[in-house]
């Protein structure tokens, strides 16, 4: 059952990723906290890569342009949501197998 | 059949639906794709717009599994993630 219900988010986060890049964001916005609830009620985890395709805290699917602004600064990439404000960094330093480690903190100085 | 159909299926968006009866004469016999579903209506694109449907109102035909399912409205009024949660 799990199985299904974890193909069914999955399904509902892409079908948000096309919505919101036709310009629909509130139905997009709907169809992913739909997706979270079934996994939350469910105690099934998303991929990695899918919850990264997501604002995590306004719920919109983050497309690069649309609703993603993305920098790099030195080996640090910047993803901050245009909606909502919400920022993550990712250190690029270490190897291709490890990319994408979220330390929001790291880089204060 | 029907009963495969509110065991295995956590929502009903992206189904085809066409409206047999409803308590709003307007709406009968036209058929839609339901983009958005709730506990107590769905949100269904026909005829280029998009309207809200109160479940509970009528009865459906349903596309599953290449046949059709005609269901009352009331047995589909439920929250998507609770029917998921249920089992």
């Amino acid at each position: 059952m799990k199985g299904r219900i974890l193909r069914r988010a999955v399904k509902l986060i892409d079908d948000a990723l096309d919505l919101a890049r036709r310009g629909e964001i509130e139905l997009a916005r709907d169809y992913v906290t739909l997706a979270k609830e079934y996994c939350s009620k469910t105690r099934t985890k998303l991929p990695l890569n899918y919850k990264r395709k997501v604002c995590r805290k306004c719920n919109v699917p983050l497309i690069p342009g649309v609703t993603e602004r993305r920098r790099i600064r030195g080996k640090i990439l910047i993803r901050t949501c245009l909606l909502c404000g919400w920022t993550r960094r990712y250190d690029l330093r270490k190897n291709k197998g490890e990319n994408k480690e979220a330390k929001d903190g790291r880089n204060r100085r | 059949m029907r009963k495969n159909l509110l065991k295995n299926k956590a929502d009903f968006i992206g189904f085809s639906l066409k409206i047999l009866g409803n308590s709003d004469s307007n709406l009968i016999g036209i058929r839609g794709q339901v983009i958005f579903e709730t506990k107590n209506t769905f949100l269904v694109y026909m005829g280029g717009r998009v309207k809200r449907i109160v479940k509970a109102n009528g009865f459906y035909e349903l596309d599953f599994k290449r046949s059709h399912i005609t269901i009352c409205g009331y047995k589909l009024v439920d929250r998507p993630a609770k029917r998921v949660s249920r089992g």
